[in-house]
């Protein structure tokens, strides 16, 4: 049942490197900008790992890792807590039922599907902060945001690719 | 008998076992099943817990900045060496009209000095003469790094490394080497969360230097935060400074803002001073307020506890 002590050790590490890159993109995302204004907008890096780790190995990035680590930038980042957990886990629901088929289809196709993905999130992020601070928030920065994540979802998804391979497949687990 | 009886108890403990298993695999089982929702219920109710303030909220919040304060402040080290770097050779390019730039500031900043010694002799004299206390300015407390942003456009907020241990307490005021960056509104024990004055939450009450007009600046999360609640007729002027005016009893009286850049119908602008592209490293500054003679009656309005034992008093800040 259990494996001998280093190989086990190195393959629960394996296991965990999902997560590991999702703490990564948290602490890139609340990293402070350099030379930026304090309205300068970046790339939602966080949402790029989950939406790839959901498609691509959903046994490990699950609701509980997703909504760990949407509590880990909300704390970070001084968010109220449980606003981006809340914004990623009902992406999650959305995608999770479509994943086997979004599997099959070219980089392409998947891109698009980041994009509407990315979208529902910042969507219900604004919806969820407006109705938190009751302040009617420009929705110009969030869209800068969007586009930004957008446009850096192949590189980073390139990049998830190379750790892909290091992580252990195993039986297939809906996550859900 | 004996050997029976350790037979016994070892078969109980085996099925004693094996239900604890199947019980797991049960609670398990269903909890993957409905994690989803469970863990949606359990965001929605953590939101409601952060809207009204609870304790637990913001505990989780310092514990994760407080932890997280090592791992962040190592991570900025090479992104602010490059800056410098990238820095130092734009200088190197510029090195001359740099030269003439500084030899001018020079120049004016020497003027400057003897108009502000002559002006402080004078105001100590004035002071006399009224029985007037010092002015004292706040000192500075502590220098911090800024080591995380807010990553999203919702707030305007920094964490700095400086927390409760290094004196760091909320309602304080936060300066770069030009002016004000914000007040604390979180402490951790080795962290502490800023709210930038261009955050939609940030009220400043501050005094205009030319005209003494007095207002609130109130940030709106743009990089320019606007003057409300002006006197019914200013007479302030574009390019006059904007300064604490220190009527909240929580900040420092005097501190540079910024200046008024544009006026429109609906809102005056300030440009602050603060140089938010070089902000890596900022000042916590110390300030107790003179405390107020003893009240006769219980007064209305602001709240202010003060310290057991000292002489000055401790404000509590009520920050929105």
């Amino acid at each position: 049942m259990v494996g001998s002590g280093p190989r086990s050790l190195g393959r629960l590490l394996r296991r965990a490197l999902p997560a590991v890159t999702g703490v990564a993109a948290v602490v890139l995302d609340a990293a402070p900008l350099p030379d930026a204004a304090p309205d300068a907008v970046a790339p939602f890096l966080l949402v790029i790992v989950v939406f790839y780790w959901t498609l691509h190995a959903p046994e490990l990035m699950t609701p509980l890792v997703t909504f760990l680590l949407g509590l880990l930038f909300d704390a970070l980042t001084g968010g109220p807590l449980g606003l981006t957990a809340l914004a990623l886990l009902l992406a999650r629901g959305l995608l999770s039922s479509r994943q086997r088929a979004l599997m099959a289809q070219p980089a392409a196709v998947l891109w698009a599907s980041f994009a509407i993905a990315a979208a529902a999130v910042e969507t219900m992020r604004w919806l969820l902060a407006t109705l938190y601070w009751l302040h009617p928030f420009r929705l110009e920065p969030l869209a800068a945001e969007f586009a930004l994540t957008v446009l850096s979802y192949p590189l980073l998804a390139w990049l998830l690719g190379r750790v892909r391979g290091m992580v252990p497949r195993i039986r297939h687990v809906s996550g859900d | 008998m004996s050997v029976f009886l350790a037979r016994d108890t070892a078969l109980r403990i085996v099925h004693a076992r094996s239900h604890a298993v199947r019980l797991f695999g049960i609670i398990r089982a269903v909890f993957e099943r409905f994690a989803l929702t469970l863990l949606l219920v359990l965001s929605a109710g953590l939101l409601v817990l952060s809207k009204a303030d609870l304790k637990l909220a913001r505990s989780i919040e310092e514990l994760v900045a407080d932890g997280l304060t090592p791992v962040m402040g190592a991570i900025r080290e090479p992104v602010v060496a490059a800056q410098r770097a990238a820095a130092r050779f734009g200088q190197f390019l510029a090195v001359y009209e740099e030269n003439a730039r500084l030899r001018e500031e020079n120049r004016r900043l020497l003027e400057w000095r003897a108009r502000a010694i002559r002006l402080e002799v004078q105001n100590r004299g004035l002071r006399r003469m009224l029985a007037m206390p010092e002015f004292r300015a706040a000192p500075r407390l502590t220098a911090a790094r800024i080591i995380a942003d807010s990553g999203g456009p919702f707030v305007h907020t920094r964490l700095i490394d400086a927390g409760s241990r290094r004196g760091v307490r909320e309602g304080m005021a936060v300066v770069d080497a030009r002016g004000m960056v914000g007040r604390v509104v979180q402490v951790g024990e080795d962290s502490a969360r800023v709210l930038l004055l261009t955050d939609f939450n940030s009220r400043i009450p501050v005094v205009v230097a030319g005209s003494g007009d007095q207002a609130l600046l109130i940030g709106d999360n743009s990089p320019y935060p606007k003057l409300r609640f002006l006197p019914l007729s200013p007479g302030f002027r574009i390019g006059d400074r904007v300064l604490t005016s220190g009527a909240d009893g929580l900040l420092p009286p005097g501190l540079p803002i910024g200046e008024i850049s544009a006026t429109g119908e609906h809102a005056i602008v300030v440009t602050p001073y603060v140089d938010w592209r070089r902000l890596d490293e900022v000042s916590v500054l110390d300030y107790r307020p003179v405390p107020l003679p003893p009240a006769e009656g219980p007064t209305a309005g602001q709240t202010v506890e003060h310290a057991e034992g000292g002489d000055t008093a401790d404000p509590v800040a009520v920050v929105d």
